[in-house]
């Protein structure tokens, strides 16, 4: 893919103009269910109404993950290296780190009238702090100067790393005592805990969530690509003004010399 | 604080941190657009 394509975004203008408009009829479809449909829980009241963004927030954190780890393969296969998996991952990546930032924030604001307390030192809370950190390291190693290769391959194995917190933040609640309820939805028995009007605005949520989260990605995919061109075509100036023309009187460098040369260049 | 306002206080920064993070996206982008040899609408 040509760096002009890349600033395409992943979708394109009109499939991204789309998804923004259904993400905000979606927001707003929760809002409405959220806030005034849906009835208040009759033991914990309405503050079981911050259950509404604080589990679809935590799906799309795993989702972010999935296709940050899953672009990470892609581009560690080498038959599908390309810096479009790269910067996929990169994206989901930050977008993940915003959600899950959202699911701890929720969770402690729905802990404290409910459970009495902000946090705890529980499995689930824990694990979850811990892949929020871990990515904002796997964001940090992204910044390190380097080539576009060696960036590329040394965040796709952090991502791999950082994914095996995933599945350990899911099941903790099953593998150890844990002051954290278990999955209403996905629990081992596959048995839905919740129902009616509570169980389709949990669902909308999740669908809002998931809107928003491609269109973030996209969005955000869109900015990392015009960034690397922009990058690309300093360096490439950097090179001219330091060898000058060439032979012919062409001002141009190959890709081979740019990428070659970024490893001595960049800072 | 009753829960009447830990809930709003949930709603209300889950949409302002949305709503700050796209702003932050958009005008970046705009940045990065502006610097564009070709002035680049999106394409």
């Amino acid at each position: 893919m040509t760096g002009g394509a890349r600033r395409a975004g992943l979708l394109g203008p009109r499939v991204s103009a789309t998804t923004g408009v259904a993400t905000a009829a979606a927001l707003v479809a929760l809002v409405v269910f959220g806030l005034a449909i849906a009835p208040p829980d009759e033991i914990q009241g309405d503050a079981q109404r911050i259950m509404y963004l604080h589990v679809p927030a935590a799906w799309a954190a795993y989702l972010a993950f999935g296709i940050t780890t899953l672009a990470s393969i892609l581009y560690l296969w080498p038959r599908t290296r390309s810096i479009v998996w790269d910067l996929v991952a990169g994206a989901s990546a930050e977008v993940g780190v915003v959600f899950t930032g959202l699911t701890l924030a929720l969770g402690s604001l729905w802990a404290r009238p409910v459970w009495g307390i902000w946090w705890a030192w529980d499995a689930r809370l824990v694990t979850t702090a811990v892949l929020f950190f871990l990515y904002l390291g796997y964001l940090s190693l992204r910044r390190l100067p380097g080539t576009a290769e060696s960036r590329g391959k040394r965040a796709a194995i952090a991502a791999l790393i950082a994914f095996i917190d995933v599945p350990v933040v899911h099941f903790s609640v099953n593998w150890w005592r844990t002051l954290h309820q278990q999955a209403t939805v996905f629990n081992p028995e596959l048995d839905p805990q919740i129902h009616g009007v509570m169980a389709f605005t949990l669902w909308l949520g999740v669908l809002a969530f998931t809107l928003t989260y491609v269109y973030l990605l996209d969005r955000r995919y869109r900015l990392l690509a015009l960034d690397e061109d922009r990058e690309e075509r300093e360096l490439e100036a950097a090179i001219r003004a330091r060898v000058g023309p060439g032979p012919a009187g062409g001002a141009g460098t190959t890709a081979g010399t740019t990428a070659g040369a970024r490893a001595g260049v960049t800072p | 604080m009753n829960d009447a306002g830990f809930v709003v206080a949930a709603w209300g920064g889950t949409a302002a941190v949305l709503a700050a993070y796209v702003i932050r996206i958009a005008v970046r982008t705009r940045r990065a657009e502006r610097s564009l040899p070709d002035g680049d609408p999106e394409r």
